[in-house]
């Protein structure tokens, strides 16, 4: 299976984790993950603050890139970003207008044929893990959590982590926060708003007596990292799915003293 | 033929945006003779027309919409022996629309009606006998009210109820609004009339598998599945209630008043019908009424009319995954209250406990775009009297969460002073999340509840042990297929649309249908038996004459151009064609003369006779041909 697909920036730094992650259960399962040739920023939020259009443009040229394929996407917030531009483009002919002039100069097409964006957590359950369970690997009790941008405003499969996990052995703890806010960037505010936010999400996790979070936002993990209060393991779920498997930890970014 | 015009003015409505004058004059330069009144429909409107109409002559109406007076001006044009008749929605199609082009809307209808007038047949009136009896889809409090008025007087009837008992929803309930009168109180007596009556036949587990005929001879078959005691020898003892070693119980008598007073035995629950060889229900039966064996039947009837009143159910409030219900304990619907009230069950809040605190969440999924677009106007009442119930059993605290307060009758607004005089407390605004896990680590053990404030002008959090979810009301399950049976018109949520909704609002667009209760819409009880009522007068007006007379011979078939597509048939709503033997069929008591048939046709084999393709092609020249 060949799938084109788009890291984001936080792969290359914040969460490298993620990305060693992801790479490793590509070549166990044997998907060729192309990256998208010549890929760029996604326009983050940092894009806010730039003149309108700018963050249209970023997200334009990857789509144009990409157009008429599957985009896999990985990151929440590129996912987030991407779907909005597709949506703005598909409904505003102004602003499409717009960027088809644009990219006309770097000698791009937008074509009417968008990419399909493809969350990591919705196509990863076209796999069925159960069958590639390492027959060493116990499962222990974990709790999924989605964040914001995997529910809204363009929602995804809400049960798609339950889905690939169970599959995977392990016991899914159904949580009522799945899909409650972390406090996304308010760290740069110093809110103590956040602090709140992440303790409860941690405090379900807890109070249900899961062994681990699964999370699949870079943002989220880093939040509920920071915040967590007493400290609570937290990992992305591709590196669960990795464990189930049978990948050893290195591999999957976790540090060997865990 | 000559055809004379009258233009109504409407008071205003037509002659302030059209100039009458300039119209008048256009079409009198081409030799047609036209008369003007300021209101045509009113007595004296009516007389100035009448007297102006020559027997032979052709009459062209151009005033409001054809639904509103059409049949008065075609009555008096018919009782002077006009040859022909046609009506244009001036007001509807130029006038309302705004002065600019108001003038060149109208002579272009105007000339395309003088046009297809002139090869205007007139439809032929036909009697068609009708047969007596009368079916009623749906044995809740609307279908029986209407079906035991309707025996009273005589006609046979066949209540029909797909559950194994009668009476629908009202039997579930505890309390009534607003008086707190004791339900059961209130609707057993009628139901035990049900059996007492004469002229009333009882199908419960029944659905419709088919329905055929005309108005006024339906012929209905009707599939009764099992329920595996014979309703002949069972007196209702309950013996065998007792013995059934299956939880929950296989053979039950579910409601607290049950009619019919007879067992079912639930097949998918039953030992026996999975194989085992237990019977004790058999044995225990004094009557020996338990009969394993008993099939399906089906029924056929023969009858005139049909009522519908298949009724609603509360929305499922599953869908909305943030209030938390079938997931979190403490969390329940207000059906399940009533549910629990009238089987005196124990209530218990989150921790399994009596509830200290109660949050009642009012219009859960109501007035919200993504699940009901719309207000269902009873449940604030139920809502409130759940409230004051839970207040005086258990002296718990009870917050109502509201977003507008619709209290029906002069009463309403008595009980909701008694609620606040009994420290009911209200909170407007909207509840965003019910969740197990606290905001304050004291809180353990208890639901947290977020919501919004409005009238505190801020986001607050509650503890709380039980939340009764007060959903808004959507149309029962299956009332799609009995829609789709009888080729009704249902709004864009799925209630029953009535012809007016104002004027006639049990009658539907299919004559000797009618509907009744909350198939149309949200109603409570009072309402419902007064729609089920109503519906029972409008079905005795129609079937208790022998005949009624209707407009026919609307199209012809060509045999020779038709190339058998059956487009016609497939395209037809009202169910008016049907093929017989590679022929065309038209059932002249369904066929209302809509032409879409004829349109649809390819090979235009058909023929609208009042108005014949030439005639619309001929108009529609003239229409356009004017803009």
């Amino acid at each position: 299976m060949k799938v084109l697909y788009y890291p984001g920036c936080s792969s290359e730094h914040l969460a490298r984790d993620f990305y060693l992650s992801i790479e490793a259960l590509a070549s166990f399962l044997a998907l060729e993950l192309e990256p998208l040739p010549d890929w760029n920023c996604c326009g983050a939020r940092e894009i806010e603050e730039a003149p309108e259009g700018v963050g249209l443009f970023l997200a334009s040229r990857n789509l144009a890139l990409a157009s008429g394929k599957e985009l896999l996407v990985t990151c929440s917030l590129c996912f987030h970003n991407l779907k909005r531009a597709q949506n703005i483009l598909r409904e505003n002919p102004i602003w499409r207008s717009r960027m088809a002039e644009v990219l006309k100069d770097e000698g791009l097409e937008l074509s009417p044929d968008l990419p399909r964006i493809l969350s990591l957590t919705e196509f990863l359950t076209r796999i069925d893990f159960s069958r590639f369970r390492s027959p060493h690997f116990r499962g222990f009790p974990v709790a999924v959590y989605y964040g914001c941008f995997l529910s809204r405003p363009y929602p995804t499969d809400l049960q798609a982590l339950e889905k690939v996990l169970s599959a995977a052995g392990y016991p899914v703890i159904p949580t009522t926060l799945k899909t409650h806010c972390c406090g996304g960037h308010l760290p740069r505010t110093d809110s103590p708003v956040i602090k709140n936010l992440c303790r409860r999400l941690l405090f379900e996790a807890r109070q249900k007596n899961a062994s681990g979070l699964a999370v699949a936002c870079p943002v989220c993990k880093l939040n509920l990292e920071i915040y967590g209060d007493p400290p609570f393991p937290v990992r992305y779920f591709t590196q669960y799915l990795g464990l189930a498997l049978g990948i050893s930890p290195s591999w999957l970014g976790i540090p060997e003293e865990e | 033929m000559k055809v004379k015009v009258f233009f109504c003015e409407c008071g205003g409505n037509i002659s302030e945006n059209l100039d009458l004058k300039a119209l008048k004059k256009e079409l009198t330069s081409s030799g047609t003779e036209v008369f003007q009144h300021p209101f045509l429909c009113s007595p004296e409107g009516q007389a100035f027309f009448e007297a102006r109409i020559l027997p032979g002559e052709g009459v062209l109406v151009g005033a409001c919409s054809p639904h509103l007076h059409g049949s008065i001006f075609k009555e008096l044009a018919e009782k002077r022996r006009a040859q022909a008749f046609h009506l244009v929605a001036l007001r509807e199609e130029a006038a309302w629309l705004g002065k600019k082009g108001a003038y060149r809307r109208a002579i272009g209808l105007l000339k395309g009606a003088l046009m297809a007038l002139s090869y205007y047949r007139a439809p032929v009136l036909k009697k068609f006998p009708v047969t007596e009896g009368l079916l009623v889809v749906g044995g809740g409090i609307a279908g029986l009210s209407a079906a035991l008025k309707a025996a009273e007087k005589g006609l046979p009837v066949y209540l029909v109820e797909r559950e194994p008992f009668f009476g629908g929803k009202a039997v579930f309930l505890d309390r009534l609004y607003p008086r707190l009168e004791c339900a059961s109180c209130l609707v057993s007596p009628r139901l035990s009339a049900l059996i007492q009556q004469e002229n009333l036949h009882l199908f419960p587990l029944t659905h419709i598998l088919e329905v055929k005929g005309r108005p006024g001879a339906y012929e209905v078959t009707l599939e009764e599945k099992p329920r595996y005691v014979d309703s002949e020898r069972c007196h209702g003892c309950g013996d065998c209630l007792r013995v059934c070693p299956v939880n929950p119980p296989a053979i039950t008598m579910d409601p607290p008043h049950p009619v019919p007073r007879i067992p079912i035995i639930h097949a998918a629950r039953c030992l026996h019908f999975r194989g085992e060889s237990c019977s004790r229900c058999k044995e225990v039966c004094a009557r020996k009424a338990i009969r394993f064996e008993e099939t399906p039947r089906l029924h056929r009837l023969r009858v005139g009319g049909i009522i519908v009143a298949t009724g609603f159910r509360p929305y499922p409030v599953e869908k909305i995954p943030y209030y938390g219900y079938k997931r979190l304990p403490g969390v329940i619907t207000l059906w399940d209250l009533e549910r629990m009230f009238t089987r005196q069950e124990n209530i218990y809040g989150f921790n399994g406990e009596s509830p200290r605190r109660v949050a009642v969440i009012h219009c859960v999924g109501s007035r919200d775009r993504r699940h009901l677009p719309y207000c269902s106007e009873i449940c604030c009442g139920l809502a409130l009297k759940a409230g004051i119930l839970l207040r005086e059993r258990f002296s718990a605290e009870v917050y109502h969460f509201y977003l507008d307060l619709r209290l029906k009758t002069p009463e309403g607004e008595g009980l909701l002073r008694r609620a606040k005089e009994k420290g009911v407390r209200f909170i407007r605004g909207q509840v965003a999340e019910i969740s197990e896990v606290p905001l304050n680590p004291e809180d353990e053990g208890r639901l947290t509840l977020l919501a919004e404030d409005t009238l505190g002008a801020g986001q607050r959090a509650w503890a709380v042990d039980l939340v009764i979810l007060v959903p808004g009301f959507v149309p029962e399950t299956g009332s799609e297929e009995v829609a789709s049976l009888l080729r009704l018109c249902t709004d864009q949520f799925g209630f029953f649309s009535p012809r007016e909704e104002k004027t006639a609002p049990v009658e539907t667009l299919r004559k000797g249908i009618w509907i009744a209760g909350a198939a149309s819409g949200p109603k409570d009880l009072s309402e419902s038996v007064l729609s089920g009522e109503a519906a029972a007068l409008e079905a005795l007006l129609f079937l208790k004459n022998t005949s009624f007379r209707t407009e026919t011979d609307w199209i012809e078939w060509e045999e020779q151009r038709c190339g058998r597509c059956w487009l016609c048939v497939e395209v037809c709503p009202f169910k008016a064609l049907h093929i017989d033997l590679d022929r065309l069929k038209v059932e002249e008591t369904l066929c209302c003369g809509c032409g879409l048939c004829a349109s649809a046709c390819p090979s235009g084999a058909l023929r609208m006779k009042p108005f014949p393709r030439e005639a619309q092609l001929q108009s529609l020249e003239v229409l356009f041909g004017e803009t």
